[in-house]
């Protein structure tokens, strides 16, 4: 506050000094005037004086001034030239003009000044509003100028990657600070963005210099291309605040379909045990009613005869049960189409992709060109791949200390068939687990029922293809399956 | 107490197929056999009959079994609980258990396993009902006495002596040593501690009521 008084106090003695010197010098003049032969000369003075009086004041003493030496040209005329006198009126009428011509210039420069100092403070003030806009949303900007790569940051943008100082980083501070397996997300989409000339967006995650990791979102834009120079505008959005509650949204859901699929599923399971149940307790209990029957002294023969009708009768009870059950099994849902694998892996590979994120998991889909078309049924290829790819997470289970790896890879086998992979840099599958893998209800997990692997291989096997686990000590678990190209075997 | 007696075991179960074996296996022992296929043709047979054992499924047609035994309670029938199932788990074992059943067995069971469950139910059955005729006796016996005899029953009974109760009632202690003989004889205890034994039994029952 001090400051501020003291400043304006110092601008004012500044400003009245230089009125004063101004005063000072226009009386100089005027004696010059009124008692010198110069006359031309002193239109000059004159002249200056009003050039340099839009440095102490507005417009207001500008018009003084000219007007002041205005009256002081016409009064020393008027008192001391003798009306005979040659240059008596050329001198004062040419002084009069440069006057009016100096000042309405001087008027016309502190016009375009005021103006220039009002955009400015217009300017100031919504670049404050820009700065703290994007801090409360933490959306920071770059622009990026081709091919000097001239970069600007936004004071945000600098803040969200953990740059401090006025100096500009670079583009390499920039690619230095992303994660190394975005970089070359992040590298083609800036090159895209450039090449193409189109909008583009990616998400990606750096390390700070204090090994914290923030998840970035960026949309970027080309905003100018002349011949030989392009400039892009790229806005960065801190999201991983965002990415984290919904990542432990999903987790929610996930547990909670985990939980509802095993209480289905353990539903299933008794209605089906009771289904069988019942008729099995019928014809034990008949066979031993009838052996019982059989052994008395005088065997009754009705009785006998009723309790073995009633075995065969319940026998056939439970297997046109397990007819049903069959007919409503997988097998009659199936629907067969031509799929192109790539599309199923890619689907998965945006629904995993946070999945992985949560688990802290660098997952990754290879896809080659020449994977075959299958005849097969879409949403039951879909369960396996996904089913496959979510074990191989859990085998990553979050206390797992080494590479946390999974990698997806849709091929084209030696006989033409289609074949996927799914590779995890776990602890790999014990020796004499590898052969129990694929049989119901074998787990080595908590709260599981221990089918999914069993399901997975009667999906691929009904498809005619083959489902198989390999696992290599300390180089995790690979698990693959085939299917016939589409035309060669039909299901 | 049952006037009639069609059957010794009655079988609850909606599985016609199951309730004939199990019914089959019962009478190949000589055991005379009812079949339900619902809780309440149960209830309002047994009502009447009162069966030494009932064997129940868990799980019957829009209702559930583990309810049954308080509503035959609520009924006054005392025949003990036999529950099958066709797919127990320790919570409903122990859920059938707490309703007072005798036993549980799973579905498929083996036969020596519900025979000796029945066995078990019918022995019990018949302890509990001698213990009941010996009470009934035991009161047609009591209500024989005098109110006088009745007096020094009780007061002996207490512990005090012949020459306290006789002042207490304003007898003779000749009188009360009379009394006393009768009410020994007309109950048929042969000693004192017999006596002291009944009266407790009918104290027990008026008490609590039967």
């Amino acid at each position: 506050m001090t400051t501020a008084t003291d400043s304006g106090l110092a601008y004012f003695l500044r400003a009245s000094a230089k009125r004063g010197v101004m005063i000072f010098f226009m009386l100089v003049f005027f004696l010059i005037d009124s008692i010198g032969p110069f006359d031309f000369v002193v239109a000059v003075f004159y002249i200056g004086v009003v050039a340099i009086s839009g440095e102490a004041g507005d417009r207001r003493w500008i018009l003084r001034v000219a007007s002041g030496c205005g009256f002081l040209t016409v009064l020393s005329c008027l008192l001391f030239h003798e009306p005979g006198s040659r240059y008596s009126l050329e001198a004062p009428l040419a002084t009069l003009i440069g006057i009016c011509i100096v000042a309405h210039l001087v008027l016309e420069k502190k016009e375009t000044k005021n103006q220039l100092r009002f955009q400015a403070d217009l300017l100031g003030r919504s670049q404050a509003l820009l700065e703290s806009t994007q801090n409360l949303s933490s959306t920071g900007s770059i622009s990026l100028l081709f091919p000097s790569m001239d970069m600007h940051w936004s004071v945000e943008a600098k803040r969200i990657f953990g740059f401090d100082g006025d100096n500009s980083p670079l583009i390499s501070d920039l690619l230095r600070s992303i994660h190394p397996n975005d970089h070359d997300l992040v590298l083609s989409t800036i090159q895209g963005l450039y090449r193409q000339q189109s909008p583009a967006e990616a998400e990606f995650r750096i390390i700070l210099s204090d090994r914290r990791t923030k998840i970035i979102r960026l949309v970027g834009r080309p905003t100018g291309l002349t011949d030989d120079l392009a400039e892009i505008t790229m806005v960065l959005i801190d999201v991983t605040s965002a990415r984290e509650s919904e990542d432990r949204f999903q987790q929610c859901q996930t547990e909670l379909a985990n939980i509802q699929r095993v209480m289905t599923f353990n539903e299933i399971i008794a209605s089906i045990a009771h289904e069988v149940n019942q008729p099995l307790a019928a014809v034990v209990t008949s066979a031993q009613s009838g052996l019982r029957w059989l052994n008395r002294p005088t065997p009754d023969i009705a009785e006998i005869d009723l309790a073995l009708l009633r075995v065969v009768e319940q026998t056939n009870r439970a297997s046109a049960f397990m007819k049903n059950l069959r007919e409503h099994s997988l097998e009659s849902a199936r629907v067969a189409e031509p799929v192109c694998i790539s599309e199923i892996l890619k689907s998965a590979e945006l629904f995993l992709k946070r999945e992985a994120r949560a688990s802290q998991i660098d997952i990754s889909f290879h896809i080659n060109n020449d994977t075959p078309l299958v005849s097969a049924d879409r949403h039951q290829i879909q369960h396996v791949i996904m089913n496959l790819v979510v074990n191989s997470m859990e085998s990553l289970s979050i206390n797992y200390g080494g590479i946390r790896e999974v990698i997806v890879v849709g091929s084209r086998s030696v006989s033409g068939d289609l074949s996927v992979s799914v590779r995890d840099s776990g602890a790999g599958i014990r020796g004499e687990d590898l052969d129990k893998l694929f049989t119901p209800f074998f787990t080595t997990k908590i709260n599981r029922v221990g089918v999914g692997l069993a399901i997975c291989r009667s999906i691929i096997e009904a498809h005619g293809g083959r489902i198989w686990a390999g696992s290599e000590r300390h180089a995790g678990a690979i698990f693959n399956f085939s299917l016939p190209q589409l035309g060669k075997v039909s299901i | 107490m049952a006037a009639i007696k069609s059957a010794d075991v009655f079988v609850v179960d909606d599985d016609v197929a199951l309730c004939e074996s199990i019914s089959s296996l019962l009478r190949s022992i000589g055991l005379k056999v009812k079949t339900f296929s619902s809780g309440l043709s149960f209830l309002n047979a047994a009502e009447i009959e009162h069966p030494d054992c009932v064997i129940l499924d868990v799980r019957l047609q829009g209702e559930n079994g583990l309810d049954l035994p308080t509503m035959m309670r609520s009924k006054n029938i005392d025949s003990p609980v036999v529950f099958i199932s066709g797919h127990g788990d320790i919570r409903m074992s122990v859920s059938a258990m707490k309703t007072g059943a005798l036993d549980f067995l799973a579905k498929p069971f083996r036969d020596q396993e519900l025979l000796d469950s029945v066995a078990m139910s019918i022995k019990q059955c018949n302890e509990r009902r001698n213990a009941s005729d010996m009470l009934a006796s035991l009161r047609t016996r009591h209500s024989t006495l005098t109110t006088r005899e009745r007096q020094v029953m009780t007061h002996a009974v207490n512990g005090l002596m012949n020459k306290q109760i006789a002042s207490l009632l304003g007898l003779s202690e000749v009188t009360v040593k009379i009394h006393r003989k009768q009410a020994m004889d007309k109950m048929c205890a042969r000693t004192f501690a017999d006596l002291v034994k009944m009266e407790v039994m009918l104290y027990d029952t008026t008490k609590y009521g039967s």
